[in-house]
Parts: structure tokens; C-alpha cells; sequence
């Protein structure tokens, strides 16, 4: 229930949309469970900063965790075949890395 | 031994060609003509005769017998640039006019071909074995200095290096291409470095962009108007492509390829 590091997390997530909407253009606007299940952990992040309730704030955490899972599928494929593109994905990737992190940090913290 | 006989203006060719085959035991015998009328007469004659025949514009080659070459090299399992820097090796210990017969794999065929060509030397023929690989004959020739003219750019060579990271010059590559077949200009595509990601079977299909058709789409209808799609061999093997993952319709190529054609005049490189 450490609201700083959900503070921290929420601009995590909203950075990470900004620099995935750039990417998601990039590739041809795939990456769908992806994007979607990062929509839905900032609105589940931003509600349980204001909402006491447990069960917002453990699935804002379980969005957070599968968020950065489902971008595995692809991004593993463009480290295979377009790894002189990457520079381009690192901000997103960066942050989705952090976004691992600190859920699980909120989880035990 | 290579003959070479002239048959220009002439009703029947066949009738000359006939005498001089027979004397021939051995061989190649190398026709300038005049045209389709001419190719076709000398075509209904290799159909009774039994020989094999192969048609470069308006020249003809007919095999006779086993060419006997001078020197032979094996370059089967070598990766681009490898078998070319191997034939150019032997090569230049040859003598103009000389046969040298490379065996090669699938993947340099094109490259030696192409390439060898382009260096002034004669592909004299290809020739299919059983066990996947070819038989080309190469006869050593010179590079000639080209004198310069003004030359009309009818050819476009799009080379791609950014492949499916960048969807919209993966969409622009066979856009371009396409247009260009409608403007009579021969487009030609080449994936390399991270462009060869378009070649993996399926790659083009995941991208769509909600105001044009299906990558995957556009490359299928592009593969079906005979425009061809080379891709870096090297590359491809950076990115685990291989034979049986590769899109249908694509051809693995190499360097040698990709700079004929950046050397010819008449050709415009477009690079994405």
C-alpha cells in the first residue's frame, strides 16, 4: 500500500504509453493485448491512488506484471530479426522493465 | 571449343545450323539471330535432334556434348561473399576464353551468375544436379570499357534495410515497386540488414495499417506481377532466415547481386 512507489509506477505507465504510442506507429499498429493491458494498469494505477479498496490495488499490481509480459511475444521476435531497429523500442522497453520492478516492489514493500 | 556462327538474314537457319552440328563433336555452338521467327526454326530442330538449347535475347546456345572444362571449383556450403572471392580467385589465374566449372549451392546462384556476368565473363550454361546443387560454366572473359552515353533509366532497385521495425517504407517498398511496373520502369527489391525480416514467412502478414491493404497482401500481388525480391544472404542468416522459412517467392542473394546492380547504367537505386 506504498503510495509513492504507486506514484512512481503511474508515471512509469504513462510514460511507457507515450514512448509505446511511437512504437505502436512504428511497426504498423499491432502489439493489441499489449497496449490494451497497458490502458488498463494506468486506469487501475490512477484508481487505487484514490480508491482504499484492496482489490483495485491488487489487480492495478497484476496489470502491471502482465503488461510488460505481453510484449515478450514480440519484442523477443524483433531482437531476433530487427535488432539494428531496437534503438528506437529501448525508451519503451526501459520503461516496461522499470514497470516489472516496481509492481513487485508494491507487492512486498 | 565454342563456335560462333552469325545466321542473320537468313530464311532457314536450321539448314545451316545442321551442317555445322555435324561437324561438331563437342561443345558449344553460340548463334547471333535475328529473332523469334529464327529462334523458333532453330528450336524445332534441336526438338529432333536432341540437343539442349538456351536462348539470351537474340543469341542461341546449343550444348553439344560434354564441354570439357579447363579447371573445375567447388564452392557448395560457402556463404556470401565466399564463393565469389573463391571463382574470381580461380579466375583471374585463368586465361581469357578458358571454361572453369563451379559447383555451387542454391543459395550462390544467382550471386555467380549475376556477378560473374557483370565482370565481363560469359555464363556459358547452368545446369541442375540431382542432388540440389549446379553446374555452371563460366568462360573467362574481359571487362570492357563501356564508352558513355546518355542511357534512359528504365530499371528501380528499392533496397530495404529497416523490414518490419519501420512499417511504412515496408508498405513504400512495394507500393514504389508496383507503381514503377505501372510506369514501365522493371522494379527490383532488395532486403538486406534489417529489411531481410520481411523475408520470414508470415513477417509481412502481422503488419496492417488500417487505410492500406495487408502487407502480406501487397508482397503476395507483387511476387504475382514478376516483380523480384531479392534478399541479403548474410542477412538473412544474421536473422536465422533460411530456405524454409523464407516467404515464397523470395530469392536469397548475395553482394555480388546487389552491386551489379548498382553498377548498370540504365538502373536508378532507391534506398529505404
Amino acid at each position: 500500500m506504498n503510495e509513492v512507489i504507486m506514484l512512481v509506477s503511474l508515471s512509469v505507465i504513462f510514460g511507457a504509453m507515450l514512448s509505446g504510442f511511437a512504437t505502436f506507429r512504428m511497426t504498423g499498429m499491432r502489439l493489441m493485448p499489449h497496449f490494451a493491458s497497458l490502458i488498463i494498469a494506468f486506469i487501475l494505477t490512477l484508481a487505487s491512488l484514490f480508491v482504499d479498496n484492496n482489490i483495485v490495488f491488487y489487480s492495478a499490481i497484476a496489470f502491471q506484471i502482465i503488461a510488460p509480459i505481453t510484449i515478450c511475444g514480440t519484442i523477443c521476435n524483433i531482437l531476433k530479426t530487427q535488432f539494428q531497429n531496437t534503438g528506437i523500442y529501448s525508451s519503451h522497453l526501459a520503461l516496461m522493465g522499470m514497470l516489472f520492478i516496481l509492481a513487485i516492489g508494491n507487492l512486498f514493500i | 571449343m565454342i563456335r560462333e556462327i552469325s545466321v542473320k538474314g537468313l530464311r532457314s537457319p536450321s539448314l545451316l545450323v545442321d551442317r555445322v552440328l555435324e561437324k561438331m563433336k563437342d561443345g558449344i555452338l553460340v548463334i547471333e539471330t535475328d529473332g523469334e521467327e529464327q529462334i523458333k526454326d532453330i528450336e524445332n530442330l534441336m526438338k529432333k535432334i536432341g540437343y539442349k538449347m538456351e536462348t539470351d535475347g537474340n543469341v542461341v546456345k546449343i550444348m553439344v556434348g560434354e564441354i570439357k572444362a579447363d579447371k573445375t571449383i567447388n564452392v557448395v556450403g560457402a556463404t556470401c561473399p565466399g564463393p565469389i572471392m573463391m571463382v574470381s580467385d580461380m579466375l583471374d589465374k585463368m586465361n581469357v576464353g578458358e571454361v572453369l566449372e563451379i559447383i555451387a549451392g542454391k543459395n550462390a546462384l544467382t550471386d555467380l551468375t549475376e556477378g560473374l556476368k557483370g565482370a565481363g565473363h560469359e555464363v556459358l550454361s547452368v545446369e541442375e544436379l540431382g542432388d540440389g546443387n549446379y553446374r555452371i560454366l563460366i568462360k573467362k572473359g574481359e571487362k570492357k570499357a563501356e564508352a558513355v552515353a546518355s542511357v534512359t533509366i528504365d530499371e528501380l532497385f528499392i533496397i530495404n534495410t529497416t523490414g518490419t521495425g519501420n512499417a511504412e517504407k515496408a508498405y513504400a517498398t512495394f507500393m514504389m515497386a508496383d507503381i514503377a511496373k505501372k510506369m514501365n520502369l522493371k522494379p527490383t527489391i532488395f532486403l538486406m540488414m534489417d529489411g531481410a525480416s520481411l523475408a520470414l514467412k508470415g513477417e509481412c502478414d502481422k503488419v496492417k495499417h488500417p487505410d492500406f491493404p495487408k502487407l502480406g497482401d501487397l508482397v503476395r500481388m507483387a511476387i504475382k506481377n514478376g516483380i523480384k525480391v531479392y534478399v541479403c544472404e548474410l542477412s538473412a542468416k544474421f536473422r536465422g532466415i533460411n530456405e524454409k522459412n523464407l516467404e515464397d517467392g523470395f530469392e536469397i542473394a548475395g553482394a555480388p547481386t546487389f552491386l551489379n546492380y548498382l553498377s548498370k547504367p540504365n538502373v536508378r537505386p532507391v534506398w529505404l
